[in-house]
C-alpha cells in the first residue's frame, strides 16, 4: 500500500512526500485532492502487521513541509501493534472462512473418499498410467485438504493469543510477535493457494520456455533483451525454478540477439505466460557518448513446456514451411559449417518457431516442431478455438507484437504494466527477479476477464462500491450488463456502527458481504470508500483501516479505488485515485 | 564406356595425409592417378579408433576459475577471427565459433555446463573444482587447433551429432553432412509405404562413419539387413565402433574394399543401395574451405575430374546388383551432376534399367539427390 501516514497525527501535522509521477493539485482550489494511487493488491502486499508504514508516500497537504512528530511511548506503540494485529487477525480469519466456504469442504471430503475407494480396487494398477493420474489427482486433493486445514489452525492459534493478551492486563511482546508471525505466514500461504486457484489453465502445470528477442535499435535493444533475460532468469532461481539458458545468440557490442530460457517447475508456465509481449525500455544510452535518453524494445515469448508425447495434435505437412540455415555455396560435401538452425513456420497463422540449440538438423527439426505445436496450442487456448485450424491468424499477429510493460529508468523511475495498470518505482528490484507483484495483478486481471466474459457481464459497467461514511459503512453493489437477463442491481443494508468497536467489527460484517457480492458473480472493478474524518479519532489508524477495507474488498483484481475523504475540511480534502486503466476504456 | 578406379579412394587417402596446402591452379592429373599402384593391405594395420572428448573418464578435476580463464580466452580468440582474416572469402564465423565453443564445454565438463557459460549468474568465487573430460593444456590446444589450423570442429571432439545419432569421427572419414540426413528420411518414406524394402539386403557404398547405414538399420526394424563397404581401413574401423555403439552388430555388416567388390556374394540379390560418393570435381579441392579441404580425406571428396567418378561407376554396380525392383540412392555434387546421371542411367547400356528416376533437392534446394529403382 502506498499511501501512509507517519506517526499519529497528532497536531494535525502532516509530512508529505510525493512520488514524481503523482498529480498534486493545489488543494486551495479544490475540494478534493485526487492523487493517482498504484494500489498494490489485496492480499499480496505484506499483511502489514508493522502498521508503523514502511512506504515513503505520503499524501498532499498544504503546509508541505511540516515534519512528522514521532515521539510516543513505547505503550503506546504496543497497543497500536495489538490493534494493528488485532485487525489482521480478524481479516486473516474471515479470510479463511471464505476460502473453506468456496473451496467446498464437504465436495473435497467426498472426492477424496471416492478417489480412495478406486485406489483401492484390485483392477487399480491394470492401467498404469490411468492409476498414476488418480493418484496424482488424489495427492492434489489431499494436500488442498491439508491445506485448508492447516490455515483454520493457523488463524485459530493467532486469535487465541489475540484473546489471551485482551483478558491479560499486560501485553506479552513475544506472544504479539508470534501471533504477527503466524499471521504473516498465514497470509503468505494465502495468497500462495489463491494464486493456485488462478492458475487453471490446462498448461499452466507445465514448465515454461522463454524466448527473448531483441527488437530494431542495434545494441541498446540487445543490451535490454539480456537485462530481461536475467531478470527472468532471477525470477526462475527466486521461485526455486530450475532455469537454463538453451539457445543464445549474442549481440556484436554487448547483449543479445535472442535467447531462450527453459524454466522447469510446477506452475512456472502458468505464471510467467503473462510476460509475453513487448517489454519497453526507456533510458540514457550507456552505448550513447551523449547518453540521449533512448527507447528500446524487446519481445517476449513463453510457451509451455510440453514433453514430445503430450504435444498430441497432427500438423498437415502442406500447412509447415520447413527451412533450414543453408551452410552456403554447393552445400553437401564442400562446406563443413556446425550450422544446423531450423525454423518453422505454420503457414495458415504465421506463427513461426526456430530451434538453433541441438547439435544436428533433425534433432533441432524435431524440437522446433514440438514447440511450433505448443505455441499454437496455447493460441488456440486463447482463442478458445478447438482446433488448430480455426486459430484467426489475424489475431495472431496483432497480438504479438502489444506492448505489455514499460521500464522507465529515465528521467524518474517507474515500471508499470499496460495492462494490469500496476507499478513500482523499484525498478531495481524488478530487474532483479522481483516480478510477482507483476505476475499476480496480471493473472488476477485475467481471471477477471475470463470470468466477466463467461457470465456475458459488460465488465467494464459493473460497480462495487464500499462506502465508509465515518463510523458508517455502506456497501452498494451494482451490477450492469448489456444483457437484460442478467442484470442485477442491489444495494445492500448499511452497516452501521456507532462505536469506533462497532467501526471495527462491522469490517468482518463487510467482509461477508463482499463474500456474498462474489457469490454472486459480481465483480468489483470500483471501489470507493468515502471517510468523514472529522468522527474520527484516530486518523492514522482509521485511514489504514479504510484502504485495508478497500483492499479487502477489491479480492479479484486491482480494480479501481476512489477514496474519497470528507471532513478533512478543516485540514485538507483529499482523494486518492487509481488511474484510470486503459482496460477499462472500452 | 564404364570407367572404374577401383584404387582411386585409396590413393587419395594416402595423398591426404599430407596437408593440401597447394592452391597452384595447374591442371595436374590428380595425386591418385600416379600412386594408383599401391595395394590396400599395406594400409591396414590394426587401427584402434579414437575415443571422442564426450565419451572420455572425467579425470581431470580443476578449479573453476582455471575453466573460466580457458573459456574467456577462447572467446576471444573466437570473436577476433574475423578481423585477421578479412582478405580471404574462406573466413571463421565468430558467432558459429561461439556456439561451437559451448558444444565444447558440454562435451568436456561432467557438471552443469552453465557453471562455466553463466558465471555471472553463480556466486561461486570459482575456488570449487569441476571434473573435465580433457586436461586444460589439451582444451587450450584443442580450440588453438580449431581455429588456427581450422581442423573441424567435429574432429576436435571426436564427435558429430547427426539425425538423433551421435557417430564418432575422426581424422580419415568423412564428417556426415546435414544434407545426407535427407537420405535416412527418404528411406524411411519408402519403407514405411513399402514393406517389402524392410526385408532384403541393403548396401551402404562408402559408409565413412557409418551414419547412413546406421540411420537406415535403424529404419528398418529388427529384419533389415544393412552392408556397408569402405575402401579406407580408417573408415571400417570407425564405421564398426559406431555401429557397435548403437548395439546394431546383428543388423550392419561392415566389409573393407573399393564399392562392390565386397559383395560379390550379393549380386542381384539387393533391395536398395545408398552412398554418398566422393562428388567434388578434382579442380574444385584445392578451393575448399579449409575445414573441408585441409582435413578431411579426400578419398571421401574427390571425384574426379567432372566429379562423377564413382557415381558413374555406381550407376553401373546398380543394375549389377540390385534386384528388380530395387531402389538406389546417390548424393551428388548437385543440379548439373545430378542431371547428368540421370541421362547417363537413362542412355547406353544402362538404358531400360531404370525406372522412375527423380532428381530430389536438399533443403538448400540444390539438386542433390538421383533416386530410382531396378526394372
Amino acid at each position: 500500500m502506498v499511501l501512509t501516514v507517519l506517526g499519529p497525527l497528532a497536531g494535525r501535522s502532516f509530512a508529505i512526500t510525493a512520488k514524481p509521477n503523482l498529480l498534486l493539485l493545489q488543494p486551495t482550489n479544490l475540494p478534493l485532492l485526487r492523487l493517482s494511487l498504484p494500489l498494490s493488491l489485496p492480499h499480496f502486499s505484506s499483511s502489514s502487521s508493522s502498521c508503523r508504514l514502511r512506504s515513503s508516500i505520503v499524501f498532499a497537504a498544504q503546509e508541505s513541509n511540516l515534519s512528522v512528530s514521532n515521539e510516543n511511548e513505547t505503550s503506546e506503540w504496543l497497543m497500536q501493534d495489538f490493534y494493528t494485529l488485532r485487525k489482521d487477525v480478524e481479516i486473516a480469519s474471515a479470510r479463511v472462512e471464505e476460502i473453506r466456504a468456496s473451496a467446498g469442504l464437504e465436495q473435497l471430503e467426498q472426492e477424496i473418499a471416492n478417489l480412495e475407494s478406486k485406489a483401492t480396487d484390485t483392477s487399480f494398477w491394470d492401467d498404469r498410467t490411468k492409476a498414476q493420474e488418480t493418484l496424482s489427482a488424489l495427492n492434489d486433493l489431499k494436500d488442498r485438504m491439508r491445506l485448508l486445514s492447516e490455515f483454520k489452525t493457523m488463524v485459530e492459534d493467532a486469535e487465541t493469543i489475540v484473546k489471551l493478551t485482551e483478558e491479560m492486563d499486560s501485553t506479552d511482546v513475544s506472544l504479539l510477535e508470534e501471533a504477527m508471525g503466524i499471521i504473516k505466514e498465514l497470509n503468505k500461504s494465502l495468497d500462495r493457494f489463491e494464486l493456485t486457484q488462478l492458475l487453471s489453465g490446462p498448461y499452466d502445470k507445465e514448465g515454461a520456455v522463454v524466448y527473448i528477442t531483441a527488437g530494431a535499435g542495434g545494441t541498446d535493444a540487445q543490451d535490454w533483451a539480456d537485462m530481461l533475460l536475467r531478470m527472468y532468469m532471477r525470477w526462475g532461481e527466486k521461485q526455486r525454478y530450475k532455469t537454463k539458458v538453451v539457445e543464445m545468440s549474442n549481440g556484436e557490442e554487448a547483449g543479445i540477439k535472442s535467447a531462450t530460457l527453459e524454466i522447469e517447475g510446477r506452475y512456472a508456465y502458468g505464471y510467467i505466460s503473462g510476460e509475453k509481449g513487448t517489454h519497453r525500455i526507456v533510458r540514457q544510452s550507456p552505448f550513447n557518448s551523449k547518453g540521449l535518453r533512448q527507447t528500446s524494445f524487446s519481445g517476449v515469448e513463453v510457451m509451455p513446456l510440453l514433453p514430445e508425447e503430450a504435444v498430441g495434435i497432427e500438423i498437415p505437412e502442406e500447412d509447415l514451411d520447413i527451412s533450414f540455415t543453408r551452410a552456403g555455396g554447393k552445400g553437401g560435401q564442400n562446406v563443413n559449417k556446425v550450422e544446423t538452425a531450423v525454423r518453422i513456420t505454420h503457414i495458415p497463422t504465421g506463427v513461426a518457431v526456430r530451434c538453433t540449440e541441438e547439435r544436428s538438423q533433425l534433432a533441432n527439426k524435431t524440437r522446433a516442431l514440438i514447440r511450433l505445436k505448443a505455441k499454437l496450442l496455447v493460441i488456440a487456448e486463447e482463442q478458445r478455438a478447438t482446433e488448430i485450424k480455426e486459430i484467426r491468424g489475424d489475431a495472431v499477429k496483432a497480438e504479438w507484437g502489444q506492448q505489455i510493460r514499460n521500464y522507465v529508468f529515465h528521467p524518474y523511475k517507474l515500471v508499470k504494466d499496460v495492462r494490469t495498470g500496476h507499478e513500482t518505482s523499484d525498478i531495481t528490484s524488478v530487474m532483479d527477479g522481483d516480478l510477482d507483484p507483476f505476475i499476480k495483478a496480471y493473472l488476477k486481471h485475467k481471471y477477471t476477464l475470463a470470468m466477466a466474459s463467461a457470465h456475458n457481464l459488460e465488465f467494464q459497467l459493473i460497480s462495487f462500491n464500499v462506502r465508509l461514511t465515518g463510523v458508517q459503512t455502506l456497501i452498494h453493489v451494482v451490477n450492469m450488463s448489456k444483457d437484460p437477463a442478467t442484470f442485477i442491481q442491489g444495494a445492500m443494508p448499511d452497516i452501521i456502527g456507532n462505536t469506533k468497536e462497532e467501526f471495527f467489527a462491522s469490517k468482518l460484517e463487510m467482509s461477508t458481504r463482499i463474500a456474498q457480492a462474489q457469490a454472486l458473480r459480481l465483480i468489483p472493478l470500483s471501489v470507493q470508500v468515502k471517510l468523514n474524518l472529522s468522527l474520527l479519532e484516530d486518523i492514522n489508524d482509521d485511514l489504514e483501516f479504510c484502504f485495508k477495507v478497500a483492499k479487502e474488498s477489491i479480492i479479484i483484481l486491482p480494480v479501481e479505488l476512489e477514496l474519497l475523504i470528507d471532513g478533512f475540511s478543516r485540514l485538507k480534502n483529499f482523494a486518492v485515485r487509481d488511474t484510470p486503466r486503459s482496460s477499462h476504456g472500452n | 564406356m564404364i570407367r572404374i578406379f577401383p584404387s582411386l579412394r585409396f590413393t587419395s587417402l594416402l595423398s591426404a595425409a599430407k596437408p593440401l596446402c597447394s592452391y597452384s591452379p595447374a591442371r595436374e592429373p590428380p595425386a591418385s592417378f600416379t600412386e594408383a599402384k599401391s595395394s590396400p593391405e599395406t594400409n591396414s594395420l590394426s587401427i584402434t579408433p579414437k575415443t571422442p572428448l564426450f565419451l572420455r573418464t572425467p579425470s581431470h578435476a580443476t578449479s573453476l576459475s582455471e575453466v573460466w580463464k580457458w573459456h574467456d580466452w577462447a572467446k576471444d580468440l573466437a570473436s577476433s577471427v574475423e578481423e585477421s582474416s578479412k582478405n580471404s572469402e574462406d573466413v571463421l564465423d565468430s558467432v558459429i565459433l561461439l556456439r561451437e565453443l559451448k558444444w565444447l564445454i558440454e562435451d568436456s565438463i561432467v557438471d552443469d555446463p552453465l557453471v562455466i557459460l553463466h558465471r555471472s549468474e553463480i556466486s561461486d568465487n570459482g575456488e570449487k573444482n569441476v571434473k573435465l573430460r580433457a586436461s586444460l593444456e589439451e582444451l587450450y590446444d584443442l580450440w588453438r587447433q580449431r581455429i588456427e589450423k581450422r581442423r573441424p570442429f567435429q574432429y576436435v571432439v571426436g564427435c558429430e551429432h547427426w539425425r538423433d545419432l551421435v557417430l564418432c569421427v575422426e581424422e580419415g572419414v568423412l564428417i556426415p553432412r546435414p544434407e545426407t540426413e535427407l537420405i535416412v528420411d527418404m528411406v524411411e518414406e519408402l519403407v514405411t509405404r513399402d514393406e517389402w524394402f524392410k526385408k532384403g539386403f541393403w548396401a551402404d557404398l562408402g559408409t565413412g562413419s557409418g551414419a547412413i547405414a546406421i540411420g537406415i538399420a535403424k529404419v528398418l526394424g529388427s529384419r533389415g539387413r544393412v552392408i556397408a563397404t569402405d575402401l579406407s581401413p580408417v573408415a571400417i574401423t570407425v564405421a564398426g565402433h559406431n555401429v557397435q555403439r548403437y548395439g546394431l552388430e546383428g543388423m550392419i555388416e561392415v566389409r573393407e574394399g573399393s564399392w562392390f567388390e565386397p559383395l560379390k556374394d550379393l549380386e542381384g540379390k539387393l533391395v536398395g543401395i545408398v552412398s554418398n560418393p566422393p562428388y567434388i570435381p578434382s579442380d574444385d579441392i584445392p578451393g575448399l574451405q579449409a575445414e573441408v579441404g585441409k582435413h578431411e580425406p579426400k578419398l571421401a571428396l574427390d571425384g574426379g575430374i567432372d566429379g562423377t567418378d564413382s557415381l558413374l561407376h555406381l550407376c553401373h554396380g546398380a543394375s549389377r546388383m540390385l534386384q528388380r525392383g530395387g531402389f538406389f540412392i546417390f548424393e551428388t555434387n548437385g543440379e548439373k551432376q545430378s542431371k547428368m546421371i540421370v541421362d547417363y542411367m537413362m542412355s547406353n547400356d544402362l538404358k531400360d534399367c531404370f525406372s522412375d528416376l527423380k532428381i530430389v533437392s536438399d533443403f538448400a534446394g540444390i539438386n542433390r539427390f538421383v533416386t530410382g529403382f531396378r526394372l
